[in-house]
């Protein structure tokens, strides 16, 4: 059972993780738990956010973990989720701690790249 | 080659750290005698040599962690499930005692090591769970985030023990 307190101190959390992220201060990694998992640690803390089914959709479970690897708060958010704000702000950070941890910018602007290379070279 | 480093280190350190904190108390005691009031001088080098000794105590924990990494590593090439769960059972024990000292150590000094730790007992906690639900899962893939993690930690310890032993003998000398 997750207490009302610890939403609103996990929704906080996630706000400014989003921000982080967004803005491209901190880096997420993947979870060894599933491949619709990612992890991002301070010095003595863990915060996990996954698809609950591993299809990239709601419900998603953001999870905190303490220096032992612990949980100490957990939160599921379902699509019947009351808060429409927060429910939304849950789904932008799975989303960006997913492209964090697969690093899908620098991949895909690496193949641009590589594509222009292609195609101003001579055709053999 | 790694493994010869972690072997200077574990042998160098057990030789030297303590009678090394040994003998730095006593000089840091003699030299601060000399211009301070005693009581402040004693305090002053008990303090450096109980640093010393937490330092000696994570230098020799270091090839313990490199130690445990190789276990886990030989643990999946077997296959075995059970040998795998043991050896990051022990990683998270073992990691979260090398946490303490390094906070003892060099407190606010080592960001970058900790988050790293922080990082493989979470991922370690991950990889538990998904091996128990899924004891069929392969070992290799299932594993994969989780040695990469650890990897990512005695890479920084190496980096750590190498100055701490650095440490250790500069003080010792002054």
């Amino acid at each position: 059972v997750t207490e009302q307190s610890d939403v609103a101190k996990l929704a906080t959390v996630s706000q400014r993780l989003l921000t982080l992220t967004l803005s491209g201060r901190i880096k997420w990694e993947k979870d060894p738990r599933s491949e619709d998992s990612y992890a991002y640690s301070t010095t003595d803390t863990t915060v996990i956010i996954r698809s609950q089914d591993a299809d990239n959709e709601l419900p998603y479970v953001i999870s905190v973990r303490d220096q032992d690897g612990d949980t100490v708060a957990s939160l599921t958010v379902a699509a019947s989720f009351s808060d429409l704000d927060q429910r939304n702000m849950f789904t932008d950070l799975y989303k960006a701690a997913r492209r964090s941890a697969l690093q899908v910018d620098g991949v895909l602007d690496r193949l641009i790249d590589e594509l222009e290379i292609e195609d101003k070279a001579e055709p053999n | 080659m790694a493994v010869s480093v972690y072997y200077w280190i574990e042998h160098i350190s057990t030789i030297s750290a303590v009678p090394l904190a040994l003998v730095g108390f006593g000089i840091t005691f003699w030299q601060l005698f000399k211009t301070r009031r005693a009581a402040l001088a004693a305090r002053i080098a008990a303090e450096n040599a109980t640093r010393n000794i937490n330092r000696g105590t994570l230098i020799m924990l270091l090839p313990q962690l490199m130690y445990v990494e190789g276990e886990l590593d030989e643990a999946i090439r077997r296959r075995s499930l059970d040998l795998t769960l043991s050896s990051l059972r022990t990683w998270r024990s073992q990691a979260t005692q090398v946490r303490g000292l390094i906070a003892l150590v060099a407190p606010g000094d080592n960001e970058k090591v900790l988050k790293s730790i922080q990082s493989s007992v979470s991922a370690v906690v991950s990889a538990k769970r998904r091996l128990t639900e899924s004891p069929n899962d392969d070992l290799v893939a299932a594993t994969r985030v989780v040695r990469k993690a650890i990897a990512a930690v005695t890479d920084e310890l190496g980096i750590l023990a190498v100055a701490e032993l650095a440490e250790v003998g500069g003080e010792s000398q002054q």
